[in-house]
């Protein structure tokens, strides 16, 4: 039965009209919204500066843009995209769906879930108006790693204050959805009935309020290190710079799991889905994601072997490593245990959640290729790295995100997708990643330096076919937008339940549900909870 | 719904979610001023 029969009454389902429906919406599902936009608009972006690179890549020499601004075109491009394509995209889907999934009316704090959002168009303001200003935009890495970050003109404060903005905004999103899952959650609806994407959410939110006030930290002591006088960083006055390093990372590894936990969820519900068999170990799903995150506080020196560390350092930090692929390990394996056997179909939020499984795990084996010290100052600032992370990155959690966009777009606008286009979508993209990122590696234990933006002719012809998957790939994501937009304007009705696999609360509501999602808390039974 | 609509459930409910969101609220703060105040 649908809930939406019983809950969609006229007085609660009262939409907004206008510009004022966005700009002080309150209702979570008008917000995710508003956080997926602006990922893809952030997507395209970010996408758009990584073809300047592979533009100025594509032949030895100095073609079309100076060092400097390359430097910046790498710097903001990482930062658009962890930032502000592919958090967002994280936060937006949890906003569309945490409630309907737990069986809340909305978020806990629909004010400060508007104002997370509006933060962000603000912050990545204040970080793109650094283009026009004098010094530039950051070309230091996104690392921001001093003394060269301090060298930025007058755009450092900019920066400085973006990322603050960002993690503001982060940790309000992250509060809004624990005290949503812990408080509102419907009665029946215990922690060990969450579905999966839930849990990764809980996970990453508890993550995101133990890391980000470190980035903020950091990036204070960095402000106060150029404007203020003090030496947290500077030898000269007795501080020292590789300490930031430290500070940065400890951020930086959860945030790697603050980016692919979400990615895990959202596959973790597609799955099972089109294998028609419920998750394979759904407790041992949680535990193994509890065990990632905690794990990641103790991993983040392996990020800085190559700065020197003692010997029994080296050795914790390379062993605290490997032990995250056991935990990591075990979700693949469940993963795969899902499936087998399944009556499985291949409709594209699989193809995209296999792919997820498949390259995410490849990109999982150069990191712990890396982890081993020894190997890693082979491997160290080569392109190596760079074909690892954006394995991670792209297949691994960007498409885990595209995967969710294509399972959920019918619950969402009440109209199937085109799935031909969907299909040419997956192959498109998948084919055209792997020509970008897989060439990378040979680049890099050949020895090709990152963040450069010329070099030794031998690496010429690894460079154009790189450059040319590269093109390929972002050529492909227009057609995602074009599947969205037609999707959105009309198409084949979608059943309440959408997929014949799809178990969930979400699946009992009307598509598209209703504007407040459960104004009266369902009763929550073994049946319709996703464990 | 404005507030002097809501119900007293909804209201200990709201004034719930405000203590757990003051709370982690302070974790992070906390967080951030412990950590600049460990290395002044």
């Amino acid at each position: 039965m649908s809930y939406a029969a019983v809950h969609d009454d006229e007085h609660h389902d009262h939409k907004p009209t206008g510009i004022g429906r966005w700009l002080f919406s309150t209702n979570h599902k008008d917000i995710g919204t508003m956080y997926l936009v602006f990922a893809l608009i952030m997507f395209f972006i970010g996408g758009a500066m990584a073809m300047v690179i592979r533009a100025e890549l594509f032949q030895p020499g100095l073609q079309y843009v100076d060092p400097q601004f390359f430097n910046s075109m790498t710097t903001v491009h990482a930062l658009v995209m962890i930032f502000g394509a592919v958090m967002p995209a994280g936060v937006g889907l949890a906003n569309w769906m945490i409630p309907m999934m737990v069986g809340a009316p909305d978020m806990a704090m629909p004010r400060m879930n508007n104002m997370s959002f509006w933060i962000l168009p603000f912050a990545f303001t204040l970080l793109l108006s650094t283009f026009f200003m004098q010094g530039g935009a950051p070309a230091g890495g996104w690392t921001m790693y001093p003394p060269l970050v301090l060298q930025l003109g007058d755009g450092l404060p900019f920066l400085i204050f973006a990322v603050h903005f960002l993690g503001l905004s982060s940790i309000m999103g992250a509060i809004n959805i624990i005290a949503t899952v812990f408080n509102m959650r419907a009665p029946g609806m215990t922690f060990m009935r969450l579905p999966l994407f839930v849990w990764t959410w809980i996970i990453t939110a508890f993550l995101l309020i133990a890391a980000m006030p470190v980035l903020a930290g950091g990036v204070t002591m960095l402000l106060t290190d150029k404007f203020f006088g003090t030496a947290f960083f500077d030898a000269a006055g007795g501080g020292d710079p590789v300490m930031f390093q430290h500070v940065f990372w400890f951020f930086g590894h959860p945030e790697v799991y603050i980016l692919v936990l979400p990615s895990f969820g959202i596959i973790s519900q597609i799955i099972p889905t089109f294998a028609r068999k419920p998750l394979f170990g759904y407790a041992s799903m949680v535990y193994a994601t509890a065990s990632i995150a905690f794990l990641s506080f103790f991993v983040w020196a392996h990020h800085m072997f190559t700065v020197g560390m003692p010997l029994a350092g080296e050795l914790f930090f390379m062993y605290a490593t490997m032990a995250i692929a056991v935990p990591t390990g075990v979700k693949v394996f469940n993963w795969t245990a899902t499936m087998w056997k399944g009556s499985m179909t291949f409709e594209t939020p699989m193809l995209f959640a296999i792919g997820v499984l498949f390259m995410f795990t490849l990109g999982g084996f150069t990191g712990l290729m890396m982890g081993i010290t020894p190997v890693d100052f082979q491997y160290h600032d080569t392109y190596f790295i760079v074909a690892h992370f954006h394995y991670v990155l792209v297949p691994g959690i960007v498409f885990g995100i595209i995967s969710g966009v294509y399972y959920w777009l019918p619950k969402w606008t009440g109209h199937m997708y085109d799935e031909t286009l969907g299909k040419w979508h997956f192959w498109t993209s998948t084919i055209s990643v792997n020509i970008l990122f897989f060439p990378m590696h040979f680049l890099g234990l050949a020895g090709m330096p990152r963040r450069i933006p010329d070099y030794n002719t031998q690496f010429t012809d690894w460079n154009q076919i790189i450059s040319i998957g590269g093109f390929a790939f972002g050529l492909s994501q227009l057609l995602l937008v074009w599947v969205v937009i037609k999707c959105v304007r009309g198409g084949e009705k979608a059943t309440d339940q959408v997929w014949e696999g799809a178990h969930g609360l979400e699946f009992t509501l009307s598509s598209p549900p209703p504007f407040h999602s459960f104004t009266t808390p369902p009763e929550v039974t073994d049946a319709t909870a996703h464990s | 719904m404005s507030d002097d609509k809501q119900t007293a459930a909804e209201k200990e409910l709201a004034a719930k979610n405000m203590r757990l969101a003051i709370i982690l609220g302070l974790v992070a703060l906390g967080f951030y001023i412990g950590f600049i105040l460990y290395y002044v």
